[in-house]
């Protein structure tokens, strides 16, 4: 099963990543995302880009971008390019394909994610540490980008992986997911922001209290627990839509 | 081993306007080629993804190779391999890593992978453009990569639905050639879809006609020639005017003469003697350098088949 995961994660390698516009596109896109995330941002921000408490929840979104373009493709690109009936003839399971296509672009995604941090982190070093002194992120901060930028990774790509099994080119199913991210970026903070503005003064004020009193550690853990549920639930609802003879007909 | 094939009974599938396959009863023996003949949309593709567990049929019940399609369907891929309407190729890939996936995925191991592409791909000229991306390749090309593939794994049955569609005739016949060949290299026995009779003529020892998923004959291409329409006589010489022709139209069993040139092209019922019909036309001062016999075409048997609105096997 592992060995099949495996062929279909390098086969979507091959195909999607190593050809698709050419080998030259893509190392300018990943040129590009080095630059940008791992050299320019960290040199405008400086020290403090290892330092400050937030930078969790820019790392843990970074994948969202990263994976959109692959997960897109996953199926819907397969159905365009009147592959996805013989890969469907073959000895290969249900789950070894669906797996081996979330595999893909989570270990893109979610790889890329953990070597900009690095680079970052190099960035930072050479710019501004002081002789003898190195800078480093803030272990609860590593550990937060680890844990949730692998759940979000996970999450968005098996979402993106639903919408390519049901869309029938990869432009439709790329457009479902970017207003499916637009929705998960700012639907949460639009209705949180809507539901504290409708509580009386003086339950907002002790909303407050409750929040500053809260133990960060145990907050980060209720919320990693949370995205753990939701990305199982999400796999579950993905592996009971994949089912060979719905590809078919569809 | 099995003794049959691929074995289906009362095999229907549905969707929400159409019956697309009625019934279907097929017994196919091993190592037999067999053509599943008919025009497009009357149930063939579906009836291979039926096959190949790609469908779950509506009723009925199909075996391959001993495995119920519905029950086992990762085993029946397992030992099959298939070459659908499209070629499926990763055109991004070179045919060298469009083989090595499909080798793998089918649980071969690296070196047998490595041994295999050069086995199949050197008699069809394609080994030393292993290399090349697959989408730089002609239609052609494309598709004898696919058949090479469809065998990749030595599977003991292989469907092939409609092989030289959109091919031109000369790459038409080409891929023909290197089917009938590597066909009987390997000793598999093959389902083709065709509406191609050229494919059925050359490849096929058994074939089956369909329409709107019905099974309308079934037998050797012969046997469906001589079920469909009896037999034809050529008659090639001289002096076979009008009022030969008109004696022979006069003759109990004679359905037909036809001038062409300066011969006669006769459709006669089974029951006609040669003999009677020469001995006829030098009666009437008929000059006779050949007389051939002959049968109507497998096209033409299928056409009167189909147009004939017989009823279902």
């Amino acid at each position: 099963m592992l060995s099949d995961i495996w062929l279909v994660v390098v086969k979507e390698y091959r195909e999607v990543l190593l050809r698709q516009g050419g080998r030259r596109a893509n190392i300018l896109n990943m040129v590009l995302i080095f630059a940008v995330f791992g050299v320019f941002m960290p040199l405008q921000t400086g020290e403090w880009w290892v330092q400050q408490p937030w930078t969790p929840i820019f790392w843990a979104w970074l994948p969202l971008f990263l994976v959109s373009a692959l997960v897109a493709d996953s199926f819907a690109g397969e159905r365009e390019r009147h592959t996805l009936e013989t890969l469907l003839t073959t000895r290969l399971s249900d789950k070894a394909i669906l797996f081996g296509k979330i595999a893909a672009a989570v270990i893109y995604g979610y790889g890329i994610l953990l070597a900009v941090m690095v680079v970052s982190l190099f960035t930072i070093n050479i710019a501004f540490a002081a002789p003898r002194r190195l800078l480093f992120y803030r272990p609860d901060v590593t550990l937060a980008v680890i844990v949730f930028g692998f759940l979000i990774t996970f999450m968005v790509t098996v979402i993106g992986v639903m919408i390519s099994l049901k869309a029938s080119t990869v432009r439709q199913a790329g457009q479902a997911l970017s207003l499916g991210i637009l929705m998960l970026l700012f639907f949460p903070g639009l209705i949180l922001g809507y539901l504290y503005r409708v509580l009386p003064g003086d339950t907002q004020v002790r909303l407050l209290d409750f929040i500053e009193q809260l133990n960060p550690s145990i907050v980060l853990l209720t919320v990693a627990l949370i995205f753990v549920a939701v990305d199982a639930i999400f796999l579950a609802i993905a592996m009971k839509r994949f089912r060979r003879s719905r590809l078919i007909d569809e | 081993m099995s003794e049959i094939a691929i074995r289906t009974q009362g095999l229907t599938r549905d969707f929400p306007s159409v019956r697309a396959v009625d019934s279907l009863d097929l017994e196919i023996p091993t190592g037999v080629v067999f053509g599943f003949l008919g025009p497009n949309g009357s149930g063939k593709t579906t009836t291979v993804r039926l096959l190949l567990g790609l469908l779950e049929p509506t009723s009925g019940r199909a075996e391959v190779l001993g495995h119920d399609v519905t029950v086992d369907p990762q085993a029946v891929r397992a030992s099959t391999g298939a070459l659908m309407e499209h070629s499926g190729l990763y055109e991004r890939l070179t045919a060298q890593e469009n083989l090595q996936f499909f080798g793998r995925a089918a649980g071969m191991s690296r070196g047998d992978v490595k041994a295999r592409i050069r086995e199949l791909l050197e008699p069809l000229d394609l080994f030393d453009r292993r290399g090349e991306q697959v989408g730089t390749w002609s239609r052609g090309m494309k598709q004898k990569l696919a058949v090479a593939r469809s065998l990749m794994h030595r599977p003991r049955v292989v469907f092939l639905d409609e092989p030289t569609a959109g091919l031109d005739p000369v790459a038409a016949a080409g891929l023909r050639d290197d089917l009938a060949r590597l066909v009987a290299e390997e000793g598999v026995t093959v389902f083709v879809n065709t509406h191609h009779l050229a494919d059925a003529e050359r490849l096929c020892h058994q074939v089956g006609v369909v329409r709107e998923g019905r099974l309308l004959a079934l037998g050797h291409p012969d046997e469906l020639r001589t079920a469909a329409g009896g037999r034809r006589l050529e008659i090639a010489g001289h002096g076979l005017g009008d009022q030969i022709r008109e004696a022979l139209l006069a003759m109990e069993g004679v359905l037909e003469v036809r001038p062409e040139n300066s011969r006669l092209l006769l459709d006669l019922s089974p029951d006609v003697r040669t003999p009677d019909i020469v001995r006829l036309v030098i009666e009437h001062g008929g000059e006779i350098e050949e007389v051939r016999r002959g049968s109507e075409t497998l096209e033409e048997a299928f056409m009167s088949l189909l147009e004939g609105g017989a009823d279902a096997v």
